[in-house]
């Protein structure tokens, strides 16, 4: 006697439900990638205050070199090597004007800032938070000697005016030329290290490295 | 990260900075860090300010926006030479008011109740030294205004 079974399996079909499925699968991968990429680079950075900086550029003021100071700052090479050379073109400066600053323009409100780049050109826009820095600069003839008509960036093309309506004026330090020159090079430079936006390769208010 | 120009005009004028009209009243300020912590207060006199009064009242054309900029460094600051002035951009009708501040150690020290009566005082004493001259502007009226609304609100 022959007996046979035949089991019958429903026959596999993709449907919408199982492609919803494949994209959570993969944008939750996405961001859980991101999220443990951004979280090691943020536990990575070190924490660089204006204090530190400040005693960076006092030792390099007062020895008057570099002497390997600036080798172990967690930037890329090409461009400690680039800060080195512009540093000791001011330590070789023999002019150091006294009652210079170096200042902070701060967000004033929670938007969308302009990047700049060489011969302002807009590079695009970063998200900052009040009180995050958009530029870092140094003066030596005084707030209106530097912003005569206190605009800070006046972009035609896009109808763009940054102000005081839209950022604000903290000077952070005060020295003669060539402490301040430093003191502003190395915050630039390092910016990425302390600013809160390691992506960023200098403050976004800064057209180059000076 | 950064966004492109067009990312940022697809997210909306309202969101770039400087792509908005200015407010009737600005409040900004020069400082050193040692007056940060409380000139933060003075967000809460350009709100005020700018719900209760309008510039419109007080200038016919000339005038849109007026700003007030407290300016606050220690007496013996080393630094660049601060002075209180005003200037105005023609181009965009902004009057500008650079206030100093007195007693810098008194301000950084204040709470926050006393440094919003400071730089309400500072900004009466800066409207009446600048303002009261000004042509096309009601400074009797604007004085007057601003000098009630901070009394009502517990400021002054």
């Amino acid at each position: 006697m022959n007996t046979s079974v035949s089991i019958k399996t429903p026959q596999f079909r993709f449907n919408i439900k199982h492609i919803l499925l494949i994209v959570a699968f993969v944008v939750s991968a996405f961001v859980i990638t991101n999220y443990v990429a951004i979280k090691q680079a943020a536990e990575n950075t070190p924490d660089l205050s204006i204090e530190d900086i400040e005693s960076l550029a006092e030792e390099i003021y007062t020895t008057g070199g570099l002497g390997g100071i600036l080798d172990d700052l967690p930037i890329e090479d090409s461009l400690i090597k680039k800060m080195q050379t512009e540093i000791e073109r001011i330590l070789s400066k023999t002019i150091d004007h006294q009652g210079c600053e170096v200042y902070y323009l701060r967000a004033k409100q929670n938007k969308n800032y302009p990047v700049l780049r060489y011969g302002n050109v807009l590079v695009g826009f970063v998200n900052l938070k009040i009180d995050e820095v958009w530029k870092v600069g140094m003066t030596k003839n005084g707030f209106e000697g530097r912003y005569p008509n206190e605009i800070y960036l006046n972009n035609k093309k896009l109808d763009i005016f940054l102000d005081d309506n839209d950022l604000f004026y903290e000077k952070i330090y005060t020295g003669t030329s060539k402490q301040c020159l430093i003191t502003e090079k190395l915050l630039i430079y390092t910016y990425p290290l302390w600013c809160g936006h390691p992506y960023l390769i200098k403050p976004p208010g800064c057209k180059i490295f000076r | 990260m950064i966004i492109s120009v067009e990312e940022a005009l697809k997210q909306g004028v309202e969101n770039i900075a400087g792509a908005q009209p200015r407010p009737d009243f600005v409040f900004s300020s020069r400082i050193d860090s040692g007056s940060k912590k409380n000139i933060w207060f003075s967000s809460v006199l350009e709100d005020l300010i700018n719900k209760n009064l309008s510039i419109q009242n007080y200038s016919e054309k000339y005038i849109q926006s007026l700003s007030f900029i407290f300016v606050v460094f220690p007496d013996a600051d080393n630094g660049v030479d601060w002075k209180e002035r005003k200037s105005y951009t023609r181009a965009r009708k902004i009057l500008k008011l650079e206030i100093k501040l007195p007693d810098y150690q008194r301000f950084c020290d204040a709470t926050k109740q006393e440094a919003m009566k400071i730089m309400a005082e500072q900004t009466l004493r800066g409207t009446e030294k600048f303002l009261s001259k000004v042509k096309d502007f009601d400074y009797p009226k604007f004085y007057t205004d601003l000098k009630e609304l901070l009394e009502k609100e517990g400021i002054l």
